[in-house]
């Protein structure tokens, strides 16, 4: 007998500070499916206010993460001073933070208000400077590898923040590649993907780019087996959650908690499901409502779109495991972001089976960080 | 450690010792002949909350990141 996902205890939340970057990426997600829009600078009174509205309108969960997130959230450091001054000042112990960065952006000051909130980083550094600086150029076109490495570094030396490498995989940039770099440097954990865009858009995978990157993710399941059969803790965890759905036995109604446990904050306070779903029709509220207008919103949003799946979702092997895909990613990739959204369930099972195989499923339990 | 993680494999598996678990620690631990205690117990539930909240997470795309070691707090 399968059982349903139970609730959840965490909920993430996107807020974008700012949509403003000092960076012209030339594949940016976010500039090219034209998700920001002219908002301006979130201000210290507003993020505020979006720390109260979450810590009332959530006060079920025993967790809420707020993810930092863009543009370049650290060039509105005002706005995340004021959310992780009052997360503090609040002691409610459910508030963490998450920052999407660059990693261009430096400051005593940046420093001290990471190391207050803890913030977990996520920096985005694609290759060595070569790769990455093809890309990751400021908007008067300086590179930027150099910033990012001294970034890592400072961050290392002068906090006890947690930091994370996250790469972009694109045109003549393998996922092995990326990974293989990625751990040569002084950070814990590591996310490399496939760059999210349409077939024959500057720097897509080719199809015989996108078998290859198919191949390598069975290479990244390999490395989350040697990790896990060594003890430690797997430096990719982009399996993690559903290794553990299939240990668990469960499944998803939807592909993530977009509406109930995941929401969008704008700069100027608007409320979505995701900060990547920013149209009208998707407008929950605003942190300056009653929480209960966004809340309440929220669930009828997961009502009338994520719990109505496509015909053939129905009859796919990994719907189990996958809810549906992410609504956002799939308007835009299409039927390619199912194909590697499969090879992701594809190498969970490969990794489930191995551990039970050798009788060992209670490795698996290694995936839970915490303990 | 080693007794938490029996316990919650087997509840992983049957989901009315797991309901036992929760409401009658002791006769579950009896019932299910694992020597342990309410230390053991107290992780086990814990652990099995956390991988409650962590498969309802998405990894796959760089935008939804969260910490893999669970959260942080401030």
């Amino acid at each position: 007998m399968q059982n349903h996902a139970p609730a959840n205890q965490a909920a993430e939340i996107l807020v974008a500070p700012t949509w403003e970057c000092n960076l012209r990426c030339k594949y940016c997600f976010v500039k090219n499916n034209k998700i920001e829009k002219d908002e301006g600078m979130m201000t210290p009174e507003l993020a505020v206010r979006v720390i109260d509205s979450l810590n009332e309108g959530l006060s079920s969960v025993s967790s809420i993460c707020v993810h930092f997130y863009g543009g370049e959230p650290f060039i509105n450091l005002p706005a995340i001073k004021a959310m992780v001054d009052r997360a503090v000042e609040l002691k409610t112990g459910r508030f963490c933070f998450v920052a999407t960065t660059n990693g261009t952006v430096l400051s005593d000051e940046l420093l001290e208000v990471i190391e207050k909130g803890k913030v977990v980083l996520s920096v985005s550094i694609d290759g060595p400077e070569a790769v990455h600086d093809e890309c990751r150029k400021k908007a008067n076109g300086t590179p930027t590898h150099a910033d990012v490495v001294r970034f890592i570094e400072t961050v290392r030396a002068k906090t006890s923040c947690h930091v994370m490498g996250a790469s972009v995989i694109r045109s003549g940039w393998t996922l092995r590649q990326a990974v293989d770099y990625l751990r040569t440097l002084p950070i814990r954990d590591i996310k490399a993907q496939a760059i999210r865009s349409q077939k024959g858009e500057p720097y897509a995978l080719t199809d015989e780019e996108r078998e290859i990157y198919k191949k390598d993710l069975e290479y990244v399941g390999q490395l989350v087996i040697q990790d896990l059969e060594a003890g430690r803790l797997p430096m990719d965890g982009r399996f993690s959650s559903r290794v553990l759905q299939v240990l668990a036995n469960t499944s998803r109604d939807s592909f993530c908690g977009a509406g109930l446990y995941n929401f969008g904050i704008t700069p100027n306070g608007k409320v979505y499901p995701c900060i990547l779903i920013n149209n009208s029709e998707s407008l929950l509220g605003n942190v300056t409502d009653d929480p209960k207008v966004w809340v309440e919103a929220g669930k009828q949003w997961v009502q009338r779109v994520t719990r109505v799946h496509k015909p053939e979702c129905q009859s796919c092997s990994s719907f189990k495991l996958c809810g549906g895909g992410c609504p956002v990613v799939s308007s835009v990739c299409g039927e390619e972001e199912c194909d590697l959204v499969h090879k992701n369930c594809d190498v969970t099972m490969q990794i489930y089976n191995h551990f039970k195989e050798t009788d060992n499923l209670e490795a698996l339990l290694g995936l839970i960080g915490v303990f | 450690m080693k007794i938490t993680k029996k316990l919650v494999m087997k509840a992983l598996t049957d989901v009315q010792f797991r309901k036992m678990l929760e409401e009658k620690p002791m006769e579950a631990l009896e019932m299910a002949n694992i020597k342990g205690g309410q230390t053991e117990v107290f992780n086990a539930l814990q652990m099995l909350n956390e991988i409650a909240t962590q498969t309802t997470k998405i990894n796959d795309l760089l935008f939804c990141i969260t910490n893999p070691n669970g959260p942080i707090y401030a």
